[in-house]
Order: structure tokens, then sequence, then C-alpha cells
């Protein structure tokens, strides 16, 4: 039974909850404050490790599309559904504290610059990957469809990259990072990259649990509006 | 916006979407579990 | 009968089958010509215009108009059940796919060919000074959004996807073309930013490179009567 009351899963989060307080405290005692962008820079901490796991949640979705179009089993439309999910949290998160961090350090908001619009675009494709699901009404056709999308769209990621290379660059490319630096970058890698294991993990078998109950139950049509007779274990 | 409020807002924002969305998934199984029980009984 | 022989008769049936009517040309010219219409009202009608910037907002509207081509050229198959017959004939899916991207490919250039001068005309825009570049631009960007778009107007066509969603799969997926072609039309056409040319060039045809082996292989896929 999902999610069970004891067990791994419930170890692991407590585990990957500890390691964040950790690297909040880490963060906050810790994190020497950079010389040129001052304190804003500690964004970063948080911005980076998610964003690098944007691109982990997008591999998922291409391995789960892969997999659907291979064996054609639901589970793997499940998996490819979590990641695009995830995915697109984790570039909402990106694209957030990017948004506060270019606040702070450029004085705009939103700039054209290559990586948000590359952010922006990535947001956007697996947003359209969420939408598109509910209006394709056959359960098979709806996951042949979302893999094709999914794998194509995986194969975008690149293209975008390369395409926003055009636009003219103001984010800070190459980092020069001090060693307390990179052991709160590390600190917060860890649990971030955990947390995104998890949400994955947890969006999949919820999907599962989901698609399981649209298939398998006919819809309960209440007959009566008594209250319900209280179970017999209670 | 200063640094260190931008600091703040940023993490605040960042986990609170992070973490809740955990929440929000864990708190959809819990209620599908237990619709699917009810349905049983 | 060989691929190329098969996509060919096929693209000379739907174009057939339009030149019957003018169904899908009719509805998306005046769509171009409307789209190009209320951009030129909405920026042009004050002052000089949008400049360069013309050749952003023709592109737009060949896109949209495309959009619409896609979805036309397949709803004809939906029509008769001609998709299972279409299938069951001995040749192979890549010349079906093959067939609908020039069949739909010829329709966008005849889209372009009538609200190119309209767009001129109307944003006093001067073509002149790079004629061929821009139809190679366009042309470039065009193979590779009609790869993707002929791809899932095969999935809305078999899965009775609402209208209007394929612009919704197809723009997120192309964003790439529409990016590097509109930054390669203001480059050719402003000489302030005549910097990022040859480079663009050769990653757009890249692009429809990957994006035409990607569709090709994943048609096969989708089409299902």
């Amino acid at each position: 039974m999902f999610p069970p009351r004891h067990g791994l899963i419930p170890m692991f989060w407590t585990i990957t909850l500890l390691l964040l307080a950790l690297a909040g405290g880490l963060l906050a005692v810790y994190a020497p404050t950079e010389a040129t962008m001052g304190e804003v820079q500690k964004i970063f901490y948080l911005h980076l490790p998610v964003a690098l796991n944007m691109f982990l949640a997008c591999s998922v979705v291409f391995v789960g599309s892969v997999g659907y179009a291979w064996q054609r089993r639901p589970a793997w439309d499940d998996l490819a559904q979590a990641g695009a999910q995830v995915a697109v949290l984790l570039c909402s998160v990106t694209l957030i504290t990017g948004m506060i961090w270019g606040r702070s350090a450029w004085g705009h908001w939103w700039t054209w610059s290559p990586r948000l619009t590359f952010s922006l675009m990535l947001w956007l494709l697996y947003v359209v990957y969420l939408m598109i699901r509910p209006s394709i009404e056959s359960p098979q056709r709806r996951a042949l469809v979302s893999a094709v999308y999914g794998m194509v769209a995986f194969v975008d990621v690149p293209l975008v990259y390369l395409s926003t290379k055009l636009l003219p660059d103001i984010h800070p490319s190459g980092v020069d990072l001090d060693p307390a630096m990179w052991v709160t970058l590390i600190a917060w890698s860890i649990p971030i990259t955990m947390l995104t294991a998890g949400l994955i993990h947890a969006r999949f078998a919820l999907n599962g649990a989901v698609r399981g109950a649209a298939t398998t139950e006919p819809p309960v049509i209440p007959t009566d509006h008594r209250p319900r007779m209280p179970e017999a274990h209670a | 916006m200063t640094g260190h409020a931008a600091v703040i807002v940023a993490y605040t924002l960042g986990l609170c979407l992070l973490l809740g969305y955990g929440a929000h998934t864990w708190l959809s199984a819990r209620a599908l579990r237990r619709r699917s029980r009810g349905r049983s009984v | 009968m060989n691929t190329l022989r098969a996509s060919l008769l096929l693209a000379a049936k739907d174009l057939r089958i339009e030149r019957r009517g003018y169904q899908t040309l009719g509805l998306v010219i005046v769509l171009g010509v409307l789209i190009v219409v209320v951009l030129a009202m909405a920026l042009g009608t004050g002052g000089a215009g949008p400049g360069p910037g013309a050749a952003a907002i023709l592109w737009v509207a060949y896109l949209f108009g495309g959009t619409l081509c896609f979805e036309k050229t397949m709803a004809v198959e939906r029509q008769d059940d001609a998709l299972a017959g279409l299938l069951l004939a001995p040749i192979e899916r890549g010349a079906v796919f093959a067939g609908k991207l020039l069949a739909n490919l010829t329709l966008m250039f005849c889209l372009a060919a009538v609200i190119t001068p309209v767009g001129i005309l109307l944003f006093h825009f001067d073509l002149s000074a790079a004629p061929v570049r821009y139809a190679l631009i366009t042309t470039l960007g065009m193979i590779g959004f009609a790869a993707i778009g002929t791809l899932f107007a095969a999935a809305a066509a078999s899965s009775r996807l609402q209208g209007g969603l394929l612009a919704m799969l197809v723009f997120p997926l192309t964003l790439p073309v529409v990016l590097t072609s509109t930054q390669l039309m203001l480059a050719t056409f402003d000489p302030a930013r005549a910097q990022s040319g040859a480079a663009g060039l050769s990653i757009l045809v890249a692009f429809d490179v990957i994006f035409l082996a990607a569709s090709w292989l994943a048609f096969d896929l989708l089409i299902e009567p």
C-alpha cells in the first residue's frame, strides 16, 4: 500500500528532510558572502541544484516515453508523466529563484538572456506535455501521443539550448567557488537530488493508483443520503 | 530588494513549492487510498 | 513502387484535392492576411512601422497558417476512412509521411507567396536588401516546422484532439526553429545585429535534419486509423 507507514520510503523522506535542514543550517552560518554580488549569491545554492535536477526529471520523461513506445505498459506512461510533473515544478523553482536573483543583481525581473530563455522554453515544453494529456480521451492513445511528445521534447532540449546561444548573454557562466562554497553547494545538491527522486517516485505511485482507480472500478453513484455505517473495526 | 530579503524570499518560495508539492502528492495518495477502501467495504 | 515515387504520388493527390476546391488555401491565406493586418494595425498605424521586425511578423503569420494546413491535410484522410485505405496500401509509412510533408510544404509556400507582398506593402518593408537570404531562411525554417507539424497532425487526426490544440503541441517543440529563424531575419535586415549570420544558418540546417529524422521515425508509431 502506498505510502507505507514503515519501511524504506518514510526513512528516505526523513533522511532527505534532515539533510535539507542541515543544508539550511550550513547556509545560514557557514556559507561565505561572495565579494562582488554580495549576499544575493546565496540563492545559487538552491538555484543550481534545482536546475541540474530539472534535467534529471526531463531524462525520466524520456526513459518513460521510450519504455512505453517499446513495451506499451501503462506503468512507463505513469513514470513519464511523473517525470514531467516534477520537471515543471523544478523548472518553475529555477525560474522563480533566478528571477529574484536577477532582480537583485541586474535590476530586472526578466531579460532575454540565453539561459533565461532556455528555462522558459523548457518550462513551456513540459507544461504543454501535461496540458495536452487530459484532452486525449483514449488512455492508450494518450499514452502513445505523450510518449512521442516526450521523446521529441527530450531531443528538443539541446536544440533549444543551441538556439538560445544566438542571443546576447549576461548570465554568469563559469563560477569560481572557494572550498567553503563548494561544501555548501554539495550539501544542498544531495538533499535536492533526493527530493527529486522521492517526488518522482511518489508521483509515479500516485499516477499508477489514479489510473488503477479509473480503470478497474465503476463510478459510485450514491443511492441515498444517509450517513454511511461506521466501519466494523473502528 | 536587498540581498538578504531576496535570499529569504527565494528560499522560502522555492522550498515551499518543492515540499508543498510533495505534501500534495502524499495527501492525494492518502485520499485515494481511503476512497478505494471505503468503496470495497 | 519505390518510396520516393509513392510519396510524390501522395503529395500530388493531396494537392489535386486542394486544387478542386481551394478549401485549405483559401482559409489559410485569409488567416495569414488577417494576422498581418491586425499586427500592422497594432504596430504600424501611428509611425514608421516595425522595420526589420516585419520579417519576424510575417514569419509568425506563416507558422499559424501552416498549423492550419497540417490540420486540414490530415482531416482529409479522416473522411470516409481514407486513412485506413492509405495504411493498407503496399507502401512504406515513411512514404505517407513524406507525401504529407511535401503537400504541407507546398501549401505553406503558396501561403508565403501571397502574404509576403501584403506584409511588404503594409509594413514598408524593404525585402530587396536580401531576397535570396530571406527565402532561404524561410524555406529552412518551414521544413523543420512542417516536419514536426505533420507528425503531430497524424496524432491529432486519430485521437480527436480538438482544433487549436495542434498549435499547442507544435509550437513549443519548434521554438528552437522559430527563435533561430527570427533571430536570423533580424540579423539579416538589421545592420546593428548582423553578427550571428553564418553560424545561425548552419544551426537551422542541423535543426531541420534532426526534426526530419525524428518525425520520420516517430510517424510510424502515431499513425493509425
